[in-house]
């Protein structure tokens, strides 16, 4: 070997060394010390005044408890199982997190602790529905913490004035309403963001809630646990239901390529005259400022049935804890998910979110926007969790694909219904799919997952 | 052998064994120098395609800290999905599709741009501007572009009285495809443009003027003079337009239809990054880009062996 080949080798000996002692620094250090200090992380995806709010009240807990909260946002809302997946994956420290849609799977991949207990003694400080969208199989995995997000059809309402439509509430009113709208005007009755293929969902919960019985989650668990066919009498009313809408020609096919932003530039410029969406949209709707009154409407009946609407909703955040972290921050995670929730902590934090309907019950919802009363009064009593959050994906699929059979290719909603159902088999048979995965867990799985001590917070009011 | 071969030979000796010691010492140099590079296609190719291929082989969430060894059955399930079948096929359609139609494009363009026109390096920057546009702001253009409701082509068919040719370009499965493969064919075809250009330019214009003292027309002089010389760079344009086609749909496709309406336009690409961020079903994504691997690999074979037979002619 030649000198230089020899200064080559031993450079990249050398290189390597100093790159593996370097990775190793740091091994010793991470949660498990007894000086409490823990790692608090949510998405940067917020305005800065709500991270200032969490900010705020993060460091009042720190100085309550004398303890040292490490407060960072980054990613987006849909990034949070990555960033705990790479958290315990590279041994780095991470407690306390904010999280939402993606709890289900996290909980069930076994990455969040067991709240259960710790929730137990403060859990009347959260809106029951927030709550059970956390719940899997009798245990609490997340503490809601924000607004909570419900369906609406919003309206023109200066257009049904105009026309002297009273806001519909059946589905033959509706009918009638679309009718007069045609003929008095030159907007499309209703529009939808069909071209976003999670926004459909929400039209068969509104419909089956209804079919049901309001009793669409109950259905949903069965249905899902293998003890219910999906083409039963009441999801095929359902569907059957959704055809009517274009059937009796509310709904143009020119929705299927229509997002977000088409649906909300259509109803803005006059083009449509409802649309149905989540209550966010408000703030989308109030801050462009339309020329017109902007209302907001009840799903209509689809049936004669007396039975209490549902449509979805959830809260937008909820507070968890890592399964991997200390039993010390563990404990200390849990006692800040107290401290947190106390009324005044909670109406700085979620009080920035100026919610029109919150999670939290202390928490005053929004004092600037009118329909405030009507949605906490009529809606928030109506809203249930999301089914696409109890579906798993490819049942989510099926049912978009169910429901856009139905309304658009004159598919048979008895067939359509088959057609999930078939979806449901093949997950069973191909993916070994168990809805209660909690009963097959093992003990271990429960142990990491746990408080190894009970967890008792101090509960101040 | 006689004496004097005998002396030749040790006097040749030491050279031979100088010459062998320094080739020894080449090629150890070139190995260590080749080192970083292995360790980068080791560490960023081999592994992630070994590991795939290992994951593929397990049902996993992708997040959980344990797989369940599955077998063949991720293979067998992909294979059995008939909206991976579809994707397949779409990706193959799309692949071959905007490949044709980008290459004849881009030859009429440049075969127009090649004469001596006025205005014509606004023409050539204009053609070539999509190519340095984002996928994704084309994507958004063109969505709205299509647009039902407020979009410029269903406007300017209004205007023009042509109501009849209104279709759902995004909204109709029959029709969503091809309108994302005239996006793509939109966005690439300045690049071939460019590449014909410069394959036009080198055609020796002895040949021209020959052809035209034989009395051939422009056509006629298009077809046995201009195309055969062409004929590599045309080649060339084609294998990096079908190379690019079959990976390179996904940004498209996810920001104008999502795959919609109904897996319509849903590509393997978008199948597997649902399959395994919203089906939470890592093993069978794996399987199914185990499947594409093959696939492009196969595809990758023919275009390199007609790379290189068209070198050797």
């Amino acid at each position: 070997m030649t000198l230089t080949a020899r200064k080559t080798a031993t450079l990249l000996i050398a290189s390597a060394v100093a790159l593996s002692l370097a990775a190793c620094a740091d091994s010793d250090e991470g949660p498990g010390s007894d000086e409490c200090a823990i790692v608090f992380r949510g998405s940067s995806d917020r305005p800065p005044a709500e991270q200032d709010a969490y900010q705020q009240v993060i460091e009042g807990f720190g100085e309550a408890y004398d303890c040292d909260v490490t407060v960072n946002f980054q990613g987006t809302w849909d990034e949070i199982t990555q960033q705990v997946t790479s958290a315990r994956i590279a041994d780095e420290p991470l407690d306390v997190i904010m999280t939402s849609t993606s709890t289900r799977d996290m909980a069930e991949a076994g990455m969040l602790t067991d709240l259960t207990e710790c929730v137990a003694g403060f859990e009347d400080r959260f809106l029951e529905t927030a709550l059970a969208s956390f719940e899997y199989g009798d245990r609490q995995y997340a503490a809601p913490f924000s607004s909570l997000d419900t369906s609406a059809i919003f309206y023109n309402k200066s257009l049904f004035d105009e026309l002297g439509l009273e806001p519909p509430t059946t589905y033959e009113e509706f009918v009638a309403a679309g009718q007069a709208i045609r003929d008095g005007s030159d907007m499309t009755p209703i529009i939808h963001q069909g071209q976003s293929p999670w926004y459909w969902s929400m039209w068969f919960m509104a419909a089956f809630g209804e079919t049901s019985g309001a009793a669409s989650i109950e259905m949903t668990q069965d249905f899902l646990a293998g003890n219910r066919p999906f083409d039963s009498a009441e999801e095929v009313a359902a569907l059957e239901a959704l055809a009517q809408f274009t059937e009796d020609g509310l709904m143009e096919r020119a929705t299927l390529d229509t997002d977000a932003e088409g649906m909300r530039a259509a109803f803005l410029q006059e083009r449509s005259a409802m649309f149905f969406g989540l209550t966010p949209e408000l703030v989308n709707l109030r801050l462009a400022e339309p020329d017109f009154e902007v209302g907001i409407l009840e799903f209509p009946r689809v049936t004669s049935m007396d039975a209490e609407m549902q449509v979805g909703g959830a809260p937008k955040d909820a507070l968890a804890i890592t399964s991997f972290a200390s039993e010390t921050n563990k404990q200390a995670g849990c006692q800040l998910i107290e401290y947190m929730s106390r009324p005044e902590n909670a109406q700085i934090v979620v009080g920035s979110q100026d919610p029109f309907i919150s999670s939290v019950n202390s928490v005053d919802p929004s004092s600037d926007e009118p329909l405030v009363g009507q949605l906490n009064d009529d809606f928030a009593p109506h809203t249930v969790i999301y089914l696409d959050w109890i579906w798993p994906g490819q049942i989510n699929d099926a049912v978009r694909n169910a429901i856009i059979d139905v309304m658009f290719n004159d598919v048979d909603p008895a067939d359509a219904a088959g057609n999930v159902q078939a979806a449901y088999d093949s997950l069973v048979a191909q993916e070994d799919y168990a809805y209660a995965w909690w009963e097959d867990k093992p003990q271990g799985f429960w142990d990491e997952i746990s408080f190894e001590n009970t967890p008792e917070p101090e509960i101040q009011d | 052998m006689t004496l004097s071969d005998t002396k030749l030979h040790r006097l040749g000796a030491r050279p031979r064994r100088a010459r062998r010691s320094l080739a020894r010492q080449r090629a150890t140099m070139a190995t260590l120098m080749s080192l970083p590079l292995l360790a980068l296609l080791g560490v960023f190719v081999f592994y992630p395609l070994l590991n795939g291929a290992w994951i593929s082989l397990h049902q996993w969430d992708g997040i959980s800290s344990w797989m369940e060894w599955f077998g063949a059955r991720n293979y067998v399930n992909s294979w059995n999905d008939p909206i991976f079948r579809r994707a397949l096929l779409n990706t193959f359609v799309f692949a071959l599709g905007v490949t044709v139609a980008k290459n004849v494009l881009a030859l009429v363009i440049a075969v127009a741009l090649n004469r001596a026109l006025k205005w014509q390096g606004l023409f050539r920057t204009a053609t070539f501007l999509p190519v340095v546009m984002s996928y994704v702001a084309v994507g958004l253009l063109w969505s709205w572009i299509f647009n039902p409701t407020f979009g410029l082509l269903n406007t300017l068919l209004r205007s023009l009285g042509l109501e009849s040719l209104i279709l759902g370009w995004l909204s109709d499965p029959g029709v969503a495809m091809a309108s994302i493969m005239t996006v793509d064919v939109w966005k690439w075809t300045g690049f071939h443009v460019v590449i014909l250009l410069a394959g036009l330019h080198s055609v020796p214009q002895e040949l021209h003027e020959a052809a035209a003292l034989d009395g051939a027309n422009g056509f006629q002089t298009f077809m046995h003079v201009t195309l055969p010389q062409l004929m590599p760079v045309l080649t060339f344009s084609v294998l990096m337009s079908i190379s690019g086609a079959f990976v390179s749909n996904y940004d498209l496709v996810t920001v104008m239809t999502g795959g919609g309406p109904g897996n319509s336009t849903e590509v393997a690409l978008t199948w597997i990054i649902h399959t395994a961020l919203v089906n939470n079903n890592v093993g069978r994504a794996n399987a199914m880009s185990m499947i594409l691997f093959v696939i492009v690999a196969i595809v990758g074979a023919i275009q390199v062996r007609a790379m290189m037979s068209r070198n050797e002619s």
